[in-house]
């Protein structure tokens, strides 16, 4: 899987491209991982590339966000194709995590928690 | 009838390459992309639960995987070389919210219109799903245990 990272504000966006499974969910992890090393905690991922979730891949997620949360940041998920997103809803992940339909909606989310 | 018979050691680095292939043949198969999605991942989710529960991620034990497409149906059986995984996944609870793992016979059970758990005589696990290629989604999901020899014969 492919990871595109770009800093917008102080929202570090990461695209992924392609299978969020076993292995790229562990590599996915560490990226972040270097991430909260840098002192940031707010953090998007970009999902339109994404062709395939398992529940590997998700547990990867479930693990970001459960380290988001401890570091009192925030985790955002956009563009998840329908069968990406029947895959949280099959679990019943869909409402732990805030998923918006575009990216831009998610940005602007957080521009809104701040001035709120 | 078009099938396959894949097999791929018991490394983290395997499931990568069997996606490519399961894809490819779903593809071959007139499977279109869509159609594929709940079958790749259900297979994938089978493939998961054999790498670490059934041969515990050990590269000497293969993980089979076969795939029979029919004019209606799609049929998966995926085996492993381990020991005991069906006690593993049929005692299960529910996981929480939080949990990372757990979630692959759920997603499995949702997706397949039938669900076969047998345990080999040799103790490996071997799930067999059926897909519709008409219409994907749970229908009557039935959970079958037995026990049955590596030819297939069932017994006590």
């Amino acid at each position: 899987m492919e990871i595109n990272l770009n800093e917008t504000g102080n929202v570090t966006v990461l695209s992924l491209k392609g299978r969020l499974d076993l292995a790229s969910g562990s590599a996915l992890k560490e990226r972040i991982k270097g991430i909260f090393e840098q002192e940031k905690s707010s953090v998007h991922l970009n999902l339109t590339e994404v062709e395939f979730i398992n529940s590997s891949g998700l547990g990867a997620l479930v693990s970001i966000m459960k380290e988001v949360r401890l570091r009192k940041g925030r985790l955002t998920l956009s563009n998840l194709a329908n069968y990406v997103q029947e895959i949280f809803e099959i679990t019943q992940l869909s409402h732990i995590f805030e998923i918006f339909a575009t990216q831009e909606e998610a940005l602007n989310s957080y521009s809104t928690v701040t001035s709120a | 009838m078009i099938a396959v018979k894949l097999k791929y050691s018991s490394k983290l680095e395997a499931e990568e390459l069997m996606l490519e292939e399961v894809e490819s043949f779903l593809e071959d198969a007139g499977i279109d992309f869509l159609q594929s999605r709940p079958i790749l991942v259900s297979i994938s989710e089978a493939f998961t639960n054999a790498l670490t529960h059934g041969n515990k991620k050990n590269p000497e034990k293969s993980i089979q995987i076969i795939i029979r497409v029919d004019v209606s149906t799609i049929e998966v059986e995926v085996t492993d070389e381990g020991q005991g995984a069906i006690k593993v996944i049929t005692a299960r609870k529910p996981v929480g919210e939080f949990a990372e793992s757990g979630r692959g016979i759920n997603i499995i059970e949702h997706y397949a219109k039938e669900t076969k758990l047998s345990e080999l005589e040799s103790g490996g696990l071997k799930v067999f799903m059926v897909f519709s290629r008409s219409k994907q989604g749970k229908r009557e999901s039935q959970i079958q245990l037995s026990m049955e020899d590596n030819d297939g014969n069932q017994f006590e």
